[in-house]
């Protein structure tokens, strides 16, 4: 970039009242016109946030270590960022925005951090759950478009937790999915599996995430469910 | 998809749960038993899905954004279907 093209603004005294456009400032040269508004938004909130709460530097250090431990413990297999995302509401939140739904069609929901791209493709009809503690449950669906039309060939993964609430993923002798397929919807629109009756589980708890709901007082537990996800070329992605 | 009666039906720890995707447990009838290959009185999930088109999501998306921007009393205008300030 060539200095000299650039406005610099003169960053010199700057205070609790004008810090905030002065870094807009510097910001604004961003060619990219979505990622200057972004920035933007994020500096002008950051900013009020510590100004509306009067942050101390020891909070704010509270803050960066709590973020950096969200960091550290992530992992292929555990993925602490999302779950934080989570818990702030900030999943359904972006989900509600991003993937708006008609009232006609089928409402999606938070992914969480589970998912894997590791599941076996299956035949409709397929047991996607060997856990012998579990009730055996049996899920017939339909898939169709908002005009009643039946949807072929559309990739749908399901996963769910074992009779101990926990996922696959989370025991460290995991050897080959469990708990987990992908399907494919037949020419009516027909998929079906047979899998365990879902239970209530905690989300994974031990880390600063769940250190963090510990000192609010709220409960780890989400309730019975079992995860799917539409993928078919010209439609919205869904996830329930 | 979440069941009904669950104990934590109206308090999930991620805000995921929607009504209009909580579903009662049933029974497999002795005539599904047969042709799903399962045994009778197994318990039964049955949901029908609706997908919108990705052409349906984007419209009703930037409708939405563009209405959310007009409360929001700014003028903008759309770059790869997300709102920017309309400068011009």
């Amino acid at each position: 970039m060539d200095l000299s093209q650039v406005e610099i603004p003169l960053l010199k005294d700057l205070t609790i009242e004008n810090i905030t456009e002065n870094v807009h400032r510097i910001n604004s040269s961003c060619p990219d016109p979505r990622l200057r508004y972004i920035l933007e938004r994020l500096v002008t909130h950051l900013h009020d946030f510590a100004r509306e709460t009067r942050l101390s530097t020891n909070e704010w250090m509270t803050g960066i270590n709590f973020l950096t431990e969200v960091g550290q413990i992530c992992s292929d297999v555990r993925q602490e960022f999302i779950l934080l995302s989570d818990v702030l509401g900030m999943s359904l939140l972006i989900d509600s925005i991003d993937h708006p739904k008609p009232k006609s069609s089928t409402e999606g929901t938070v992914l969480g951090p589970f998912h894997t791209h590791d599941a076996h493709e299956e035949p409709n009809g397929c047991l996607i759950h060997h856990d012998p503690k579990g009730e055996p449950c049996l899920v017939l669906c339909t898939l169709k478009d908002t005009k009643g039309n039946p949807i072929e060939g559309c990739k749908i993964d399901v996963w769910e937790t074992d009779s101990n609430g926990k996922y696959d993923v989370q025991y460290a002798y995991r050897e080959e999915p469990d708990g987990r397929a992908v399907l494919m919807s037949d020419k009516e629109g027909y998929f079906w599996f047979k899998c365990i009756v879902p239970i209530p589980y905690p989300i994974p708890h031990d880390g600063p995430v769940g250190k963090l709901l510990k000192r609010l007082k709220r409960h780890p537990f989400r309730p019975s469910h079992i995860h799917f996800m539409f993928e078919k070329k010209g439609y919205d992605h869904l996830i329930t | 998809m979440y069941l009904r009666g669950d104990p934590y039906e109206t308090s999930d720890a991620v805000f995921g749960v929607k009504e209009t995707l909580v579903v009662s447990l049933d029974t497999v009838d002795a005539e599904q038993a047969k042709k799903y290959d399962t045994k009778e009185g197994a318990k039964l999930i049955t949901y029908d899905f609706v997908l919108v088109t990705d052409e349906e999501a984007n419209q009703l998306r930037e409708e939405k954004a563009m209405k959310a921007m007009e409360a929001l009393g700014r003028r903008m205008k759309l770059y790869h279907g997300l709102p920017v300030p309309d400068v011009d």
